[in-house]
């Protein structure tokens, strides 16, 4: 997985390539939990990810959870529609914050 | 067909997955992200569960007939029934969400078909997806 970060605005971006995996998900988390202390927010962009396991939805609902609690936006953009099919299919999207 | 056995660790998990984006080739891309998350749920359930004490391999076989992709596993861990299991409860706030089984419910959902069979000392599990 790539993971390529740009600050715009002061929003954080992470714009993600590859696959979301058992392998990846731990450097996503690694990336992602600093950054919640640094702005105030935080946008993961999927349009380059192929897909998103449940390794990945790990990570994504500990982020949220932190998000939450540091009180940060964190967004999803770009989310194909085979990754939302995963999202909606695990109920994630109630909670998760996604533009397409 | 497209097969492999190796030790049932997470090291070999690129491994297998390198083999099943070879015996996608010629599956069309919307079907990719459904087929390498389930194969990714049952591989790493095998390698982090199957073998209690000490190590053993899984075998791993892919084939695409046009119709269908078909994926089997077979290992000698423990006996596992992955449809005997209940998913999480998906109706709970963020909270009270938990990560425990939500792979095998992905897989029972990205799936058409999935079976399972205890023969002799080894688990069988085959998943079957309509293309």
């Amino acid at each position: 997985m790539t993971i390529n970060r740009t600050l715009e605005n002061g929003k954080l971006i992470f714009a993600l390539g590859g696959r979301l995996d058992t392998t990846t998900a731990g450097l996503l988390q690694e990336e992602v939990i600093p950054a919640l202390d640094e702005a105030a927010q935080i946008e993961l962009d999927f349009s380059e990810l192929i897909y998103v396991s449940s390794a990945g939805l790990r990570v994504l609902l500990i982020a949220q959870k932190a998000a939450t609690a540091k009180k940060v936006s964190l967004t999803l953009t770009n989310v194909s529609a085979e990754i939302m099919e995963v999202l909606e299919m695990t109920k994630f999207s109630d909670f998760l914050k996604i533009v397409r | 067909m497209y097969e492999i056995t190796v030790p049932a660790t997470l090291e070999n998990f690129d491994t297998v997955m390198a083999l099943l984006e070879n015996a996608l080739q010629n599956v069309e891309a919307k079907h990719h992200c459904n087929i390498n998350v389930a194969v990714e749920e049952i591989f790493v359930n095998i390698a982090n569960y199957a073998y209690v004490d000490g190590a053993g391999d899984v075998s791993v076989a892919f084939s695409v007939d046009g119709k269908n992709f078909v994926a089997r596993f077979s290992d000698e861990g423990i006996p596992f029934d992955p449809l005997t299991h209940a998913g999480p409860d998906l109706s709970v706030p963020i909270e009270e969400r938990e990560i425990g089984g939500l792979g095998i419910l992905m897989t029972k959902k990205m799936m058409d078909e999935i079976t399972y069979k205890r023969e002799k000392n080894f688990n069988i599990l085959t998943l079957k997806k309509n293309l």
